[in-house]
């Protein structure tokens, strides 16, 4: 295999524990080179933790992970050498420009003189951030200040690339193009760890995903071997007007219901054949006292196979 | 090396971005010395410091004595309203003694200066007859009653001797047969020759000032306030940039820039750097601003810089060590305010200035770096050459270093 073959990332039983707590409990992948690789799962499903040790903050307490040819155990400042890292939180200096925070986190990878000079403005045009460079950040809007938080990262031509969460709490507008700043970056050849709780950004932008929950994966593939996990199963979500447990218990048995889940008046079922089951459930709601007000029918997605695998809705 | 300055450098520039900082560590201790050297008269163009005159009500029940007659009581209270006494001594008089004493009671007087009835004939005579006035003061006059007892006492003095003058007059006419009539009658004429002298005693004393003005003495302690504000703000500035630390810590730029190919140790050691470089430009922006704007002359520029330096050293080391036991910002700022303040008045930073200060306080403020930075000022201002600096200097140079090493430690643990 040569250097060029090699995985960009190949992570090994990695294991980190706070007190009692596993937070990450021996997570392995791997990621090609160029690709765009998401960790999805739900809030404290250890995605941040595993971040963490990747890039240095943590000190795994168990496994290793191999980046770029650098072990993160052994060598881990070679591995900070070759990673950007785009944290969850805005760590930016609010009372410096954005040309200032990018001469300063430039300084800080390294760079000097008229290359750090020719990044900052690289960066800069990259971000659109070009025309108000010299605006205080902190007078910045939230969508503003995640394209200088994404292209702090980006000042050194980092091979990998860590997007922890990064579009979390801003604007559509600002969210896009952030999605978007992302495909360009990949097709230019950067390979992309990226961390979420929005199962549709997992969808859109990556090669393969990894499931994560309470610090295992659970499920990783392409996002059509991940969705083919739940069969031919499709997610029929109901609303119910005086529902009764009877009712939820007269679903679960009928035959071609895999799931029920209700979440007060809405219930999440999976179906494996929803021409036949739709009017049953109709049939026992009125059965036992209860009424459907509203109901859809989506094709299997990865929320599907989240609820599939743990029981549980992603944004639980 | 490189980055730890970059480091340095940004915080610099945060610090000067900073409007409540620089408010805080440059526009406040300036204040502070402007408003306590009006409070002490001015600075070097001004004045003595002016001291309030204690105020006495007077009432005179004396009626006088001899012939022709003399009223003591009168005499006595009109010396003590003469342009002499009148800048320490401030008398009303009152219409008797019980509105005198009430006066006192309701604070509307410092005192009440009573001369009783008979006072002259009691001075006159030639028996044992005790001749006293009485003072009935404020109990918070406190160090400015010897003030007013020595003016009170500095005229009965003079009567003192009259009566001694009337005794020896009787003595030598008795030993040369004299009638009991002309002895009372010789005594009592000497007596009053003698009490009219008190206000123009014959025998005083010259008082000679040291050949500087008054001004220069009240600009002198000026210049040690000016120093022990210096000192408290050097002191809370390296604390607050030392807080930048724990806020780097909150805001996550800390950990992103432990995410850097920088060495955690580097990045540390780009902030505690960046402590010392904060409070070393505030300290010396105070030194310059207190010389132009107060005309405090600090002294020979090496010795300025050599108890500067330790000053700072010290300074930055506190506030590693205070910082390293705050988890949060929240705790740093009880923290600064609570030690500092509490190291400051142990130092001697807030009673410099003042005057009859315990002894104790001087031997406790050898056990902060501020009272030795505060010794240091002071050796400095009063001129000592370099070699007597050197003591405090490295005293507060030896604390700041070791405080900061321990601080660092701490610092290097949490985050290693």
């Amino acid at each position: 295999m040569t250097d060029q073959d090699a995985p960009a990332i190949q992570v090994s039983e990695l294991r980190k524990h706070f007190g009692a707590v596993r937070a990450v409990d021996g997570v392995s992948f791997t990621i090609a080179r160029g690709q765009i690789f998401s960790l999805l799962g739900p809030n404290g499903a250890g995605k941040t933790t595993t971040i963490s040790m990747l890039s240095g903050l943590l000190t795994p307490d168990g496994g290793d992970a191999v980046i770029a040819g650098y072990s993160v155990r052994r060598q881990p400042q070679e591995v900070k050498a070759a990673i950007g890292v785009v944290p969850q939180d805005i760590a930016l200096y609010g009372d410096l420009s954005a040309r200032e925070n990018l001469l300063f986190w430039g300084r800080m990878q390294g760079l000097s003189g008229a290359e750090l000079r020719r990044r900052v403005g690289e960066v800069l045009e990259l971000v659109g951030l070009a025309e108000r460079q010299n605006e205080r950040v902190d007078r910045y809007s939230g969508g503003m200040k995640r394209r200088v938080n994404l292209g702090v990262a980006l000042l050194h031509h980092p091979q990998i690339l860590f997007l922890d969460e990064p579009t979390v709490g801003i604007d559509p507008q600002s969210r896009r193009s952030i999605l978007d700043g992302i495909k360009d970056l990949n097709r230019q050849g950067t390979t992309i760890l990226y961390t979420t709780h929005y199962m549709e950004e997992a969808q859109e932008l990556s090669h393969r995903i990894a499931i994560m929950d309470h610090g295992k994966i659970i499920a990783e593939g392409t996002h059509d071997e991940l969705v083919r996990i739940v069969g031919e199963q499709t997610r029929v979500t109901a609303t119910l007007a005086d529902a009764s447990p009877d009712t939820l218990r007269r679903w679960q048995e009928l035959p071609g219901v895999t799931q029920v889940r209700s979440e007060e008046d809405r219930v999440n079922l999976l179906v494996t054949d929803p021409g036949r089951v739709l009017p049953a459930l109709f049939e026992a709601a009125s059965g036992t006292g209860g009424r459907i007000t509203s109901l859809s029918i989506e094709e299997p997605d990865l929320e599907m196979v989240f609820l599939h695998l743990t029981g549980r809705a992603l944004r639980d | 090396m490189r980055i730890a300055l970059a480091i340095a450098i940004k915080d610099i520039r945060q610090w000067t971005r900073n409007l409540p900082a620089l408010m805080f560590g440059l526009a406040a201790p300036l204040v502070l010395t402007a408003l306590i050297g009006l409070a002490f008269g001015g600075f070097s163009g001004g004045g003595a410091p002016e001291l309030q005159p204690i105020s006495v009500r007077a009432v005179n029940l004396d009626v006088g004595a001899g012939s022709p007659p003399v009223n003591l009581g009168e005499q006595l209270i009109q010396t003590l309203q003469e342009p002499g006494h009148a800048s320490l001594v401030e008398i009303t008089l009152a219409a008797d003694e019980a509105t005198a004493r009430s006066a006192v009671d309701r604070r509307e007087a410092d005192a009440a200066l009573i001369v009783p009835a008979g006072f002259s004939v009691a001075v006159m005579s030639t028996g044992d007859q005790r001749a006293e006035v009485v003072l009935y003061h404020d109990p918070g006059l406190v160090w400015r009653l010897p003030i007013l007892t020595g003016a009170v006492q500095g005229v009965l003095d003079a009567y003192s001797g009259s009566r001694v003058a009337g005794l020896v007059t009787a003595a030598q006419m008795a030993s040369r047969g004299a009638s009991d009539e002309a002895i009372a009658s010789g005594a009592e004429s000497a007596a009053v020759q003698y009490a009219q002298t008190a206000t123009m005693p014959l025998v005083g004393m010259k008082v000679e000032s040291l050949s500087r003005p008054a001004a220069e003495g009240t600009a002198a302690i000026l210049a040690e306030v000016c120093a022990g504000m210096l000192i408290t703000f050097t002191f809370f500035t390296a604390a607050t940039t030392a807080e930048t630390i724990l806020k780097e810590d909150e805001t996550g730029t800390l950990r992103r820039l432990f995410t850097t190919p920088a060495a955690r140790t580097t990045v540390l050691g780009g902030k505690l750097l960046s402590v010392f470089l904060v409070t070393l430009l505030q300290a010396s922006i105070l030194v310059i601003a207190a010389a132009l704007l107060f005309g405090v002359r600090w002294g020979d520029p090496a010795g300025v810089f050599l108890v500067l330096l330790g000053l700072v050293i010290a300074a930055s080391g506190m506030s590693v060590v205070l910082l390293s036991f705050a988890r949060n910002t929240r705790e740093a700022g009880y923290l600064i305010g609570g030690a500092l303040s509490i190291l400051g008045f142990a130092g001697g930073l807030f009673t410099t200035g003042f005057q009859n200060i315990p002894k104790v306080l001087d031997t406790v403020a050898l056990f902060t770096p501020q009272g030795w930075a505060m010794r240091g000022y002071k050796l400095l201002l009063r001129g000592e050459s370099l070699p007597a600096l050197l003591l405090p200097a490295a005293i507060c140079a030896a604390a700041g270093a070791v405080l900061f090493l321990a601080g660092s430690l701490v610092f290097r643990r949490r985050y290693a």
